[in-house]
């Protein structure tokens, strides 16, 4: 599935909203509000594998699932239908809602999970469908050696391609509190975890009606922006989580009470994420830009920065998973930051980033690094020649003295400097925006530098 | 200066009253630890049992002709002035003096002390310093050349034939009738040449007797006599050897063998036939080199090796020619062309050519799967740059090939430089170490059938020098390259040629691009001026030779020595070459450690500096590896073997870089999958901006924006440019003047057979 966004907050058309309880006249409590998910299995015919094994999988997981879960999930597990089986079974990822079947799109969720042989055995692959907000979650995937261990890892896979709802309840400056839906349901093993490890949210605004129910109704997704748990391990149903985002202000909107703020969890992937970075009016492929993540803070010390290569003549650069779902990926033209976004690679096959032609401050930029560099080497020489001249004064080396006081006069003149500095000055003044006022303010500081070497006079500190 | 009576008076009065004694504290024991002949001269007196045998240390007696007078002539005072007291003048009476020994006579004395004790080098220095005073030192001559002959005793008895041989040079040029000379001469004469035939160097065997039988005419019947025979002999068995061969179809043994015969002894009977005959039917090339081939090159490389016997494997699709201003570029397998402006370069090959054993007609089919498999990964000559410049190859309707670029190329021509495998004037025969051979192709279609050499043997050699001598005595007929030290050790004149190749190559360091410390721009800045270029280039590499095209450079770029038009050199002149400065690297090393801490990295300064295996890298990271510890970084070096890839365990790579065409160079060095790994944005902005250039004017100029951002940001640590030279002897005809490559042209060349000189 490729996607294509810019920097903003969009709002999409999606399925037509059945609600979450929608043959309910009333709702029914957030946290005793059941999921009810459809799960469409297909498994590739193989020797390896039990003969019986696509039958028995789907009633095998049906009867696991709440042994973990507890009442949480109505779970209804079918064999995917015939023409679903080669799609889910081979690429999963490219599944649209509308190949799947108008039975299975009834509950909250729908859930594909495919066994194929892979290259050591077999892989084992889930994807969900959330049909409230119309949003597919990540491929979870699970390598199996062994053909007796595929249904414990389909299960797995099923647990982990399951994206929980929750409900946005407050919203600080930089933090969120979730109330997690089915939360308070029984559950056989109260330790257990009420979300996957590593599961993080993506904020959405769902229509809902004057009692909470939600209705019909477009859904607005908020782009670069995912709400991660501030605990490892969820075990309330209200619980806190970070904001994480690429947009300026205020991301979340506010309260409305026609309007729910859905929580949609995400879950970590296997897959990777190509960014496409292309040029803003004219969107040609940017060359050249180097795309990174900034790595989470870890025991105190600030985070290093993984550098996934410079985009080609595609543009194109991939963004490899890592253990947290959410990469801060970082463009980067030259020394400056162009973007610092949240993303989660495997969410979606491609993105797409409009980004303005910085090529005109590139040219700035590298001018005056040039300039800075030169400015640094001719400080080190200063301040060594008149180290030097002073240790031949003071052993009455004249011959010496002099051949170094020479060279200390031949320096390159910070005129010059100065002359490339007011040349530069016209180049950043043609910039717009923020490359504008960043480049003249680098200029201004390397101006004041050349302007206080050009005042201290080397001579005066023999 | 005038005297004081006075103080003659006194002075004598002082050495008859108060003895010798107040004299003696005057004179102070020689502390002078310099040589004798260094120091200040003076003489030495020895006075009488009356003035206890003192020993006065005074400044050269004014003697006439240095001479000291007979007994029956020394009358009066003699006048003297002690060493130690300067300035003042004594008399002392020639009665009290027994002993006079003058400055000459001590060094005279002391040299010959160094030579009894085999300080022979020590003893020279005296002795010279003695030769250069007038009126000449009586004893000299005879001291200087029993020095000689007992060094060439003890020379001979150490087994340094070659230093005793000099010695006696030096000796008979002395005293040509010196009791001895000639019995030594034949000794050595003949000790030498039985280690010259040992080495196989038979032509100097044969020039030491038959200079031997030239000066001592009686050894001609005896002691030469007895060696000629042997040699004789010799050569009676490698002719047999070489008709067995010959007629064992058994070519290359039978040149081998046959170069043996005429080396041992050229005037041997039916010799010179059996080899022309041979030669005739199997024309063979030896090549001395100092880096050999390890295996065949599967794509363009800068490595030496590779470059010089590319053109013996492969035939590249596109060729430039060669000499100074002729960059244009052709095809000898059919007609190249630009149709759509820059966008693509279309080949359309000539009919009937044929290529691979058994032979079968080369197909445009062919020359896609060369040029798309090199734009393949993981194929063995996949080529990064090349990949992503090329957007596909097609055949035309007409079977053309036509190859389109992604983006405009002003030098298309340049990347179609890529040789079809196995399409060469040459196959790979055998390759080892010592020697690498290379046979002719029978279906190469670019050679008139036996003008060529038939076979082609590169024989290894340790240093240029060692491949000179092999060139001299005939070993091999051509050195690829001459150090630049060793140019004075050959010249070009009757026997042989040393000619310049086309391009300067411009060394460089290339820092790894997977090691974080080496990223930062200012270490690479802070190497850069710690390295003394001038310095290692002027005394280390040209040894105080001036030679035009060798030069400190400020960026990857050659700059050329001539105006090209049709090859832009895009160097920029007016960037300035970092000067050598240690202080202000240390500064700068502090400052990029710094910068690598704050950037969450462990800063080392500890580095691997990795260089191929030959001289002139040796020389040259030997002496960068000093001068960078001089700035507090720790280098480990690292010899790369020949033919073999520097791998990843390195931070700096020397390099010898091969602009042959910059505009499509500069992207294989600098651009996005070059070989300096990582391309900047603003590198790219520059490549991309030649790479929109119209014409040769514009591409200069750009490239010389290509050339200050390099030099600036450092992608590669710029050394100097070398211009390399070659030598052959005069029986290799065809060879172009200024050739891109050694083998250049190899199929118009004709291989003569070489009769070593009698």
């Amino acid at each position: 599935m490729t996607r294509t966004v810019s920097i903003a907050i969009l709002i999409l058309p999606v399925l037509s909203l059945r609600g979450l309880a929608a043959d309910d006249t009333a709702p029914v409590a957030w946290e005793l509000l059941p999921y009810r998910i459809q799960l469409l299995v297909a498994v590739e015919a193989n020797a390896s594998l039990p003969p019986r094994l696509a039958d028995e999988l789907p009633v095998d997981l049906a009867a696991r699932v709440p042994a973990v879960v507890g009442g949480a999930w109505r779970l209804q597990a079918s064999a995917a239908p015939v023409e679903l089986r080669h799609p889910i079974l081979h690429s999963l990822n490219d599944v649209t809602a509308n190949e799947l079947p108008a039975t299975a799109k009834k509950g909250d969720k729908v859930i594909l999970l495919g066994v194929a042989a892979g290259q050591d055995g077999f892989l084992v692959r889930a994807r969900e469908l959330d049909l409230v907000t119309g949003l597919w979650n990540t491929t979870v995937t699970r390598n199996v050696r062994q053909g007796a261990s595929v249904k414990q890892e389909a299960l797995w896979c099923l647990l982990s391609a399951f994206a929980p709802h929750a409900r946005i309840e407050k919203v600080d400056a930089k933090t969120v509190t979730l109330k997690l839906r089915a939360a308070a349901l029984a559950r056989r093993e109260a330790d257990l975890p009420l979300i996957p490890s590593g599961t993080v949210f993506r904020p959405v605004l769902v229509k809902s009606d004057a009692r909470g129910a939600i209705v019909a109704g477009p859904v607005e997704t908020i782009d670069w922006t995912y709400l991660i748990p501030t605990q490892s391990k969820i075990s309330s149903s209200s619980f806190t989580a970070s904001i994480e985002t690429g947009l300026t202000g205020s991301v979340i909107a506010e309260y409305h009470p026609t309007r729910l703020r859905l929580a949609l969890g995400v879950s970590p992937s296997q897959d990777s994420t190509k960014v496409k970075l292309l040029a803003e009016g004219s969107a040609a492929p940017l060359e050249g830009y180097e795309v990174a993540a900034q790595e989470p803070e870890a025991a105190g010390k600030p985070g290093t920065t993984t550098s996934f290569g410079r985009s080609g003549a595609d543009g194109i650069v991939v963004v490899p998973p890592s253990l947290n779902a959410v990469r801060t990926i970082l463009i980067r033209h030259g020394e400056e930051v162009l973007a610092r976004l949240p993303l989660v690679p495997g969410l979606a096959e491609e993105i797409t980033i409009s980004l303005a032609d910085d090529r005109p401050r590139l040219v700035v930029e590298s001018a005056l690094r040039r300039i800075q560099d030169d400015l640094i080497d001719i400080v080190a020489r200063r301040e060594v020649l008149v180290s030097r001249i002073k240790a031949a004064g003071a052993t009455s080396n004249t011959a010496s003295a002099d051949k170094l006081k020479d060279q200390l006069r031949k320096l390159p003149s910070i005129d010059s400097f100065l002359a490339e500095l007011a040349n530069q000055q016209q180049a950043a003044e043609a910039l717009e925006g923020s490359a504008r006022s960043k480049m003249l303010q680098k200029l201004g500081d390397i101006r004041k530098l050349a302007e206080k070497l050009k005042a201290e006079n080397p001579a005066s500190k023999l | 200066m005038p005297r004081s009576p006075r103080l003659v008076n006194w002075t004598k009065m002082a050495v008859a009253t108060l003895g010798v004694a107040w004299l003696m504290c005057g004179i102070a024991p020689a502390k002078d630890t310099d040589p004798l002949y260094l120091q200040s001269p003076f003489d030495e007196i020895t006075l009488d049992e009356n003035n206890n045998n003192a020993v006065l240390k005074v400044k050269p007696l004014n003697l006439p002709g240095r001479k000291v007078p007979a007994p029956a002539d020394r009358k009066g005072d003699l006048e003297i002035e002690l060493v130690e007291q300067a300035g003042q003048t004594f008399a002392v009476a020639w009665g009290a003096v027994v002993k006079v020994r003058l400055f000459e006579e001590l060094v005279l004395a002391e040299a010959q002390q160094r030579v009894q004790e085999g300080r022979f080098d020590e003893a020279y220095a005296y002795f010279r310093s003695l030769e250069a005073k007038t009126p000449p030192v009586v004893g000299l001559k005879d001291a200087i050349e029993s020095c000689l002959y007992t060094q060439i005793g003890a020379s001979f008895t150490a087994g340094r034939q070659d230093e005793a041989m000099t010695l006696l040079a030096e000796l008979s040029g002395r005293n040509p009738q010196r009791t001895g000379l000639s019995k030594a001469y034949e000794r050595v004469s003949l000790e030498l040449a039985k280690s010259r035939i040992a080495e196989g160097n038979f032509r100097a065997a044969r020039k030491l007797l038959s200079n031997l039988a030239e000066r001592y005419p009686e050894t001609k019947t005896t002691s030469v006599a007895e060696f000629e025979t042997m040699l004789k002999d010799k050569a009676t068995a490698l002719l047999m050897q070489t008709k067995t061969d010959l007629a064992a179809g058994k070519l290359r043994e039978a040149h081998e063998a046959a170069g043996k015969m005429l080396e041992t002894w050229p005037a041997i009977e039916e010799g010179k036939q059996l080899a022309a005959e041979l030669h005739q039917k199997y024309p063979l090339l030896s090549v001395g080199v100092i880096s050999p081939l390890a295996a065949a090159p599967a794509k363009p490389s800068d490595d030496w090796a590779s470059v010089r016997t590319g053109r013996l494997l492969g035939r590249p699709l596109a060729e430039a020619g060669s000499g100074e201003s002729d960059g244009a570029f052709s095809s000898s397998f059919g007609e190249l062309s630009r149709p759509k402006g820059n966008a693509q370069v279309v080949l359309k090959l000539k009919d009937g050519l044929k290529w691979q054993e058994p032979p079968r007609i080369l197909r445009a089919q062919d020359v896609v799967r060369t040029l798309l498999s090199a734009a393949t990964p993981k194929t063995p000559g996949y080529d990064e740059s090349f990949a992503k410049v090329l957007a596909g190859v097609e055949v035309g309707t007409e079977g053309e090939i036509r190859a389109v670029f992604v983006h405009p190329q002003l030098k298309g021509e340049a990347w179609l430089q890529r040789c079809l495998p196995g399409y060469g004037p040459y196959k790979l025969a055998n390759a080892a170490p010592q020697q690498v051979s290379f046979v002719r192709q029978a279906a190469y279609f670019g050679g008139a059938a036996g003008i060529q050499p038939s076979e082609i043997i590169e024989r290894t050699y340790p240093d240029a020098a060692a491949a000179i001598q092999a060139l001299r005595r005939g070993e091999v007929s051509m050195v690829d390259r001459i150090s630049p030290w060793d140019l004075r050790r050959i010249s070009s004149g009757d026997e042989f040629t040393v000619e310049q190749y086309a391009l300067p190559r411009v060394s460089v360091l290339l820092p790894n691009p997977r090691r974080l410390l080496l990223a930062n721009r200012t270490l690479r800045r802070a190497i850069l001026y710690a390295i003394d270029r001038e310095s290692i280039l002027r005394r280390g590499l040209l040894t105080g030779q001036s030679i035009d095209g060798c030069e400190v450079v400020s960026g990857p770029l050659p700059r050329l020595p001539f105006s090209d038009d049709a090859r832009p050199s895009g160097y920029d002149p007016q960037v300035e070459i970092r000067p050598y400065d240690p202080a202000v690297a240390s500064v700068l090393v502090a400052v990029a450690m710094q910068e690598a801490a704050s950037s969450a990295a462990v800063p080392s300064k500890s580095l691997t500096l990795a260089f191929p295996a030959e001289p002139i890298a040796r020389i040259a990271c030997e002496s960068i590896s000093r001068q960078l510890e001089l700035v507090g970084l720790q280098i480990t070096l690292k010899e790369i073997p020949a033919g073999l890839a520097a791998g990843e365990d390195y931070d700096l790579l020397y390099e010898e870089l091969v602009m042959q065409e910059p505009v499509v160079d500069v992207w294989r060095l600098l651009g996005p999958g070059g070989v300096s790994g990582e391309c900047s944005s603003a590198m790219l902005l520059a490549l991309r901006s030649l790479e929109q250039a119209k014409d040769v004017k514009q591409a200069t100029l750009r490239l010389q924006e290509v050339h200050r951002v390099a030099a600036a940001e450092l992608p590669v640590v710029p050394l100097w440019q070398l211009v390399n030279h070659f030598a052959y002897h005069k029986s290799v005809k065809g060879v172009p003047t200024r050739p891109i490559g050694l083998y250049q042209d190899i199929e118009k060349w004709q291989v003569e057979l070489r009769v070593p000189l009698e």
